[in-house]
């Protein structure tokens, strides 16, 4: 069994832990870093509630070692913020009602973000499509579609971005 | 005020966007223990030996028990004498159930640990279904209790001369396949009673109750406990169960001095947590040729798995007093019988009892259609109960009394909505293209009982009481906090119930702090299930606000030197009198409030809060018209839901942002039922369907885009005029899509298909309507 | 949900990946890792050792055109395939399927080489690959070889690739794609195909491959050769493929729905090709 330091940059922040090889990186950023945004909700990568952006692309950090994460830059729920200012993708979901109990949340914010960097004004049947690894059970989808739309429709102020 | 029925944007949303949610895995703090079970791969065996030497070997393995280590404490709370034991005793029911628990210094080595126990087993024969537990000979799973059965209540045989009389009868046997609830966050338990008082955080939708049973479990004073249900990530009723890892985990805290964390996995979970439906339903119905019911026979089975819960036992009694749904059917008469598999218990899952009376109305409906070829939709109009027979006491049960509705005007707004005639000029058009793919339309005029509830109906599910509690306390600064005994799981309780008590007050929705679930700041509570919330605390604060709200009334009057009875409340601020400018605000008069020598003489001080333990005279019935259309692929059989539209009637609506939200869920999960989920066994009794790769939770692009409207129509039982709209979705749901999809194929006449109503399903039953012809 | 132990090896180059393949105890290549850590986690499998072939990317992803032919490295994820101009041009049909594979996230980190080492029998580009009659180039610690993708394709999740060997790249033929179809069934969104048939038309026939109606996915020979000789084989393609599959009784279908899906999607796939 061996063991490994993992240097990766999370939210802007590098950080150094050692960790067992099997370590997930979810595991990483639930216990030894504190940032428990990222949920797991199952054991077979189906349900996308632990989607954390790594160097930008959406990936299920439940199937990944934290170890194969070493040396890059892993955006979680709580770096999408800036400052004070939420992400438009968050702002979306408040104002649309795209969640309820909020334990998927995390995942399906990342993962819309991603999707918004990549496609800015994505139609009702892209952000379907884009969305396929998340499962939510108390939304039905609709609302959290409706957010992403809002998202787009309201990107980020430039002169709060610059 | 008037901040009732608007889109309030929710309060809770910011922490829960930023990552800052506090669910309870969030919470545990260095040095907690893991717990984590072993479970059995049979389905039903004779435990003869657990060996934990192996397990204790490893390095970091703290403890090791068997049921053996529990014997001071009783078994689980349940009807007797199916009970549970905390762990199998001697003997396995269902597989996965708990041999042995262990506890670790971490996740990795309980993983570990949990497979170097050495369990032998005798395996014994599985009963997975309910024909093989109903079979004469069928091996027995509790000897007190023969035949498999807890309860058997028969069909009142006078029925059947009801039925004899009607010009028609029809037999239909129904299946509501067995589902997996499937919060997305898994039964999770942090318990810590390392010091003198035992707090748990629990993954749960009704903390006081939890309490009032684990502290008379355990032996110790209410008052030596501390219950948190934080957030919690979804519940559908199935985080309100006596789970062992509720009652293990604090015993393994306390005896072995560490903070216990108990997180399932997804394929635990979808073994231990408990099941839904898994109900069958056998109709017999008398009709005559304009498609009017002249009688109604049904004998509900329902499957409670290998022990009996005590919701679960309550499911077939809710499908038996909602089995006229929203008609009115001159002869009703039905029974049920529980009956013992080795499968997963059962219990509540969304709508509990009543998605599986709509099923059986609803599809009886249109058998009944289907025979007589009255237009579905018509022979709905010809069996509703009229608007002008409300208050109306349904046939079915004493306690059933319909509150209020307008079933005949739901259904003119769905079709309305739908275009139905446009529809069925389609679908003709199609059944003649042998290229167009089929299309179906299927309703569901539904009507569930909700908002629990009056004094009596929650005893009988073990519940201290049935009221809810809620306090408002106004402080000094002229904010208000109330306390809720409701425990939200999403539903948006701190919103919506600040709308209430602002509607009120005319105190602003931000300065009104909502908490709840948690048994030491929070008086008493019952819980968060059943549709029950609004109609329950949300009325009790109402009521504790219009309270609060006269009783400063006359300390402003006194500030103002005025008439208190002529004072005025707008905006937030007391009037001397309507449209005098002199007038005091919120902060003004609470602060005088905690100041006696600024009080009228005998007002004492600390007046502005009030408690209240709301009572409900009556159930409440949240109805709706729901109406599916859906496309059949004539080749492959695949069902493509094309439209979906659904109009509610809750009564009065809160937050309509939130209202749609709960019914579009509802409605997702009863279409998942209707076309995806199905908790599966093989002949064997092992469960096939572990994970979520085989257990088919939709993701966005399954689930269509719906259309909604509004019938409502104001409950006389309280004050608000709300009905509740939680489980709404899910009621209605599955019998508007199996509906559609039989529909689709009426023409060849098919008149049944089980759910989930999977392709090959349909490929099967085009296949044998062919052949039949 | 955690593993049981192992060892990670982080590749540093090729040859050090096929040496410690061949020398590592209970040695087990990880590329993507979709389908190896849920098997892991579930402790439905084990490993001794992992070795780690991400940061060979450098040199095993890409798409690149040599002579006629196209070469997609090994470990060029399904999310470059998709959007490749290369792939899409030459190769849509790849292209097409590469879209519907898993989700999103999983489209992140899944690749081609990855596939086809799993080789599970529901996996969606071992059909793809064979209806292109792709060629698999092969490293050995001792040598590199080239199978054809019938050649590597055994079982359900087996190849013919010994321990120590990892597919590098993939090489696809130019044959002129005239004409192509991906007809994917499945019940959920996310899921792996219940039954799949891939289809591509150029000058020199049409290929057809059908997935997960056999222990591997399987070229429709006969349905080839009867539309090689001219014919017009609707009617009778139950009989033309039912020599070519064996399907199993599943969670998500019969083998009797099965069979028949693999008819309709093959009949859909041809009159989609052109």
């Amino acid at each position: 069994m061996s063991t490994h330091e993992v240097n990766v940059a999370v939210n802007g922040t590098p950080t150094a832990t050692t960790v067992e090889a099997r370590t997930l990186l979810v595991q990483l950023l639930r216990g030894p870093l504190g940032l428990t945004g990222t949920h797991v909700g199952c054991d077979t990568t189906n349900c996308g509630a632990c989607t954390v952006l790594i160097d930008g692309e959406p990936v299920k950090s439940c199937t990944v070692l934290a170890v194969q994460a070493d040396g890059s830059e892993v955006t979680t729920v709580e770096g999408l913020a800036d400052g004070e200012q939420l992400a438009p993708v968050q702002e979306g979901f408040r104002q649309c009602h795209g969640l309820q109990c909020g334990f998927c949340t995390p995942g399906v914010l990342t993962t819309a973000a991603a999707l918004l960097e990549q496609t800015p004004d994505p139609d009702e049947a892209q952000i379907r499509d884009y969305l396929d690894g998340c499962m939510c059970r108390c939304t039905g989808y609709q609302m959290i579609v409706d957010s992403v739309r809002w998202a787009a429709e309201h990107p980020a102020d430039e002169e709060v971005a610059s | 005020m008037g901040l009732i029925g608007s889109p309030v944007v929710r309060k809770e949303d910011h922490r829960l966007i930023t990552g800052q949610g506090t669910f309870t895995d969030d919470l545990v703090g260095p040095g907690t223990a893991v717990m984590r079970y072993v479970l059995s791969p049979h389905p039903h065996a004779r435990v003869t030996a657990i060996d934990p030497a192996p397990a204790l070997a490893l390095d970091g393995v703290i403890a090791v028990h068997t049921v053996e280590d529990f014997g001071d404490y009783p078994d689980l709370p349940g009807p007797e004498p199916a009970a549970r034991p905390v762990l199998a005793r001697d003997r396995v029911r269902f597989h996965g159930e708990p041999v042995a628990v262990v506890l670790a210094r971490s996740a990795s080595i309980a993983a570990d640990a949990i497979e170097a126990v050495e369990v032998t087993y005798e395996p014994l024969p599985a009963v997975p279904t309910l024909a093989e537990a109903l079979a004469p000979d069928a091996v027995q799973l509790h000897e007190l209790l023969p035949g498999n059965r807890l309860m058997d209540v028969p069909v009142d045989g006078d029925i059947e001369e009801a039925l004899a009389a009607a010009p028609h009868r029809a037999e239909l046997h129904l299946v509501n396949n067995r589902c997996a609830p499937t919060a997305i966050e898994p039964m999770t338990v942090l318990a810590d009673w390392t010091g003198a008082r035992l707090e748990l955080h629990a993954s749960f939708q009704a903390p006081h109750h939890l309490r009032n049973y684990l502290t008379e479990w355990l032996g110790i004073p209410q008052s030596h406990c501390r219950i948190v249900a934080p957030d919690v990530g979804g519940g559908f009723g199935s985080k309100i169960q006596w789970y062992p890892e509720l009652f293990i985990a604090p015993l393994l805290s306390r005896w072995h001095g560490v903070a216990v964390r108990s997180v399932l996995t997804r394929s635990e979970a979808l073994k231990l947590m408990y099941h839904g439906r898994a109900q069958e339903q056998d109709i017999e119905v008398g009709f005559d040729d304009e498609g009017r019911i002249h009688a109604l026979k049904m004998l509900v089975t329902q499957d409670l798995g290998g022990y009996a819960d005590v919701t679960g036992a309550g499911l077939p009694v809710l499908t038996t007093w909602m089995a006229a749904g929203c008609y009115r059917i001159p002869h009703v008469a039905t029974g049920f019988r529980h009956v013992f598999t080795t499968t997963s218990p059962v219990s509540s899952y969304r709508g509990a009892g009543r998605p599986e009376a709509t099923y059986a109305i609803e599809r009886t409906i249109d058998l009944v259609a289907d025979l007589t070829g009255v237009d579905a939709a018509e022979v709905r109009m010809r069996n509703f109960i009229p608007p002008d027979a409300f208050p109306f006491a349904q046939n079915t049960h004493e306690a059933v009394v319909y509150d209020s509705g307008d079933f005949p005007a739901a259904l003119t707004k769905l079709l309305e909505l739908m275009d139905y005639d446009t529809l069925k000029a389609e679908q003709a058009e199609r059944r003649e293209d042998p290229d167009a793919p089929l299309l179906g339309i299927g309703f569901s005029t539904w009507l569930e009982i909700a908002g629990f509830g009056p004094n009596g109906s929650l005893e009988g599910f073990g519940h201290l009481a049935s009221w809810e509690s809620v306090n408002l306390r106004i402080l000094p600064d002229g904010t208000a906090l109330v306390t809720s005994g409701t425990s939200p799981h999403g539903q948006g309780h701190q919103t919506m119930l600040a709308q209430i008590a602002s509607d009120v007050l005319g105190i602003e929705v931000e300065a009104i702090t909502v908490r709840h679930g948690d048994t030491d700041t929070v008086q008493q509570g019952t819980g968060t299930f059943g549709s029950r919330s609004v109609s329950t605390a949300g009325v009790g604060l109402h009521r504790a606000a219009t309270a609060v709200a006269e009783r400063a009334r006359r300390i402003a009057a006194h500030l103002l030197e005025a008439d208190p009875d002529a004072i005025v409340l707008s905006d937030g601020r007391f009037h001397r009198q309507a449209d005098d400018e002199a007038s005091v605000g919120w902060a003004e008069v609470a602060t005088a409030s905690f100041q006696p020598l600024q009080l009228p003489e005998g007002t004492p001080a600390g007046t502005l809060e009030e408690q209240v333990y709301q009572e409900s005279p009556n159930f409440t019935y949240p109805s709706g018209a729901y109406g599916c259309v859906v496309e059949v692929d004539r080749d492959t059989g695949q069902v493509q839901v094309r439209s979906y539209v659904a109009v509610d009637d809750c009564g009065a609506v809160i937050n309509p942002l939130i209202a749609d939200g709960q019914v579009h869920g509802g409605m997702t999960q009863g279409i998942a039922q209707a076309l995806y989920e199905h908790v599966r066994y093989d002949d064997d009794g092992h469960l096939l369907t572990e994970t979520l790769e085989d257990y088919l939770v939709p993701t966005a692009p399954d689930i269509p885009r719906f259309v909604t409207g509004r019938a409502d129509t104001p409950t006389p039982n309280n004050e608000l005029g709300a009905k509740g709209i939680g489980e709404s979705g899910a009621v209605g749901s599955p019998p508007a899509v199996v509906n559609a999809v039989i529909d689709t194929l009426s023409h060849l006449g098919v008149r049944a298909l089980d759910m989930p109503v999977t392709p090959e399903r349909v490929w099967t039953a085009l296949n044998e309507a062919k052949a039949a012809r | 949900m955690i593993p049981t132990t192992f060892d990670y090896l982080r590749a540093t180059d090729l040859d050090a990946a096929v040496e410690a393949l061949a020398t590592a105890p209970g040695a087990r290549a990880l590329a993507g890792g979709h389908s190896l850590l849920p098997a892991l986690k579930l402790r439905r499998e084990s490993a001794g050792t992992l070795v780690d072939l991400w940061p060979l990317r450098g040199e095993l992803a890409g798409v690149r055109r040599d002579g006629d032919e196209l070469v997609i490295g090994a470990l060029t994820r399904y999310v470059e395939l998709e959007t490749d101009p290369l792939v899409t041009e030459r190769l849509p049909l790849l292209a097409h399927a590469a879209h519907q594979v898993g989700d999103t996230q999983v489209r992140r980190r899944g690749n081609i080489g990855g596939s086809l080492a799993f080789a599970a029998r529901a996996g969606d580009l071992p059909g793809v690959v064979l209806a292109l009659d792709g060629r698999i180039v092969v490293q050995g610690r001792t040598a590199r070889r080239e199978l054809s993708i019938d050649e590597l394709l055994v079982g359900d999740q087996q190849t013919a690739l010994a321990d120590d060997e990892l597919i590098v790249e993939v090489r696809f033929p130019d044959r002129g794609c005239l004409g192509w179809s991906y007809q994917r069934f499945t019940r959920r969104t996310q899921d792996w195909p219940t039954v799949a048939v891939s289809c591509v038309r150029s000058e020199a026939g049409t290929c057809v491959a059908l997935t997960n109606v056999a222990a591997r996915a399987v070229r429709a020979g006969a349905l080839e050769a009867a539309l090689a000789a001219g014919s017009s084989p609707n009617g009778d393609l139950a009989a033309l493929l039912g020599e070519a599959i064996d399907p199993v009784d599943d969670l998500k279908a019969s083998a009797d729905y099965r069979r028949h899906l693999a008819a309709v999607l093959t009949r859909r796939a041809l009159v989609a090709a052109g």
